[in-house]
């Protein structure tokens, strides 16, 4: 009755038990943890707005980011994915989200971003030619990366008025 | 080892017919639940690959070669940030990366999306395929929700040595039709 292979099977398949039941527990600490991070974010100066090859609108933008993270840390948390996005909206799309500018932090202490006149880190282009005159929101978002379990994202929106009515 | 397989040939001699056909029935009840289990989780998260193996290190620090991802694809539409699996058109492997760019159509019925690696320099449109700017909702296979670390190693070293996965499922096997319990 009691081979090595029972022996070996029960071993695995308890380890395997109380690693998953671990494992949803640790995840499931997160749930309870409630982070108050402090954001201020803004628009600092459009550079500058042109079309760019192909006809496309190109806007140079710089931004400013105080905001602390900190609080968003558990245990559990493995990184933030930190990223500042422009939303508009167009006469043809509902929804146009363009990330500028990201950045990862794994640790704790490091979850404080104190940027300003920052330039982009990847252009602001528009598919269109739709950026003049453009109601704009800017919008900080942290994706929660977890060491184990359940990912998720919070976000900060302000709107942050209207692009420039002429290619500058 | 050599006693192992003398002792497995010895039970195998022993079983009538009727026992060597109930433990093969037990054997193929095991493999048409596993079978059941992953077509239910295809169901239920609407994904045609609900758990898939991180197979590249264009994601570090956030996952790395062998970690596993749930996914789900759900009703909602895509939005920046999340982690997408998407499939190129003509394309076996598929890619998980960071959704960075979205552009969504007024009747919503149509959707521009850009994708990147958080450990690659620039944009996915180097990978996508000649003439392809933009991915749409029918490249996406689902969006990670839950992250488990480093235990999808066991399916790329299988993948790796396909002899070992042979001689695990061989091994496996045997154990089961030859099981007194049953």
């Amino acid at each position: 009755m009691h081979s090595i292979y029972h022996r070996l099977n029960t071993a695995v398949t308890f380890f395997g038990t109380v690693a998953a039941v671990l494992c949803i527990l640790t995840s499931s600490t997160d749930l309870l943890h409630k982070s108050n991070p402090n954001i201020k974010l803004g628009l600092r100066e459009v550079r500058r707005l042109v079309q760019h090859h192909g006809g496309k609108d190109q806007a140079v933008v710089t931004f400013d980011v105080n905001a602390d993270l900190r609080s968003v840390f558990t245990w559990n948390t493995k990184q933030l994915f930190v990223y500042v996005q422009a939303e508009y909206e167009t006469q043809e799309n509902r929804i146009n989200e363009v990330v500028l500018w990201d950045s990862i932090v794994q640790q704790k202490d490091k979850a404080v971003f104190k940027l300003s006149n920052h330039k982009t880190k990847y252009a602001f282009i528009d598919p269109g030619h739709n950026l003049r005159g453009r109601d704009v929101n800017l919008t900080l978002v942290w994706c929660v990366m977890p060491r184990v379990g359940r990912m998720y994202t919070e976000r900060h929106t302000v709107s942050v008025g209207k692009m420039p009515a002429t290619y500058i | 080892m050599m006693e192992f397989i003398t002792e497995t040939y010895k039970e195998l001699k022993r079983m009538n017919v009727r026992q060597f056909l109930g433990q093969a029935l037990q054997l193929g009840l095991i493999v048409t639940s596993a079978l059941m289990i992953w077509k239910s989780l295809m169901l239920v998260t609407g994904s045609e690959s609900p758990v898939v193996v991180v197979l590249s290190g264009s994601m570090e620090p956030g996952f790395y070669r062998g970690d596993i991802l749930f996914l789900n694809m759900g009703k909602a539409p895509i939005r920046t940030g999340e982690v997408v699996v998407f499939n190129l058109d003509g394309r076996d492997i598929p890619i998980v990366h960071r959704v960075i760019k979205v552009h969504e159509r007024r009747n919503g019925t149509h959707i521009d999306v850009l994708t990147k690696g958080d450990n690659n320099f620039g944009d996915d449109r180097a990978l996508y395929n000649k003439g392809q700017d933009w991915l749409h909702q029918h490249h996406i296979m689902g969006r990670a929700v839950g992250f488990l670390p480093k235990v999808g190693m066991v399916t790329i070293i299988m993948n790796d040595y396909p002899y070992l996965k042979y001689a695990l499922i061989g091994v496996l096997g045997l154990l089961v039709l030859t099981n007194k319990d049953a």
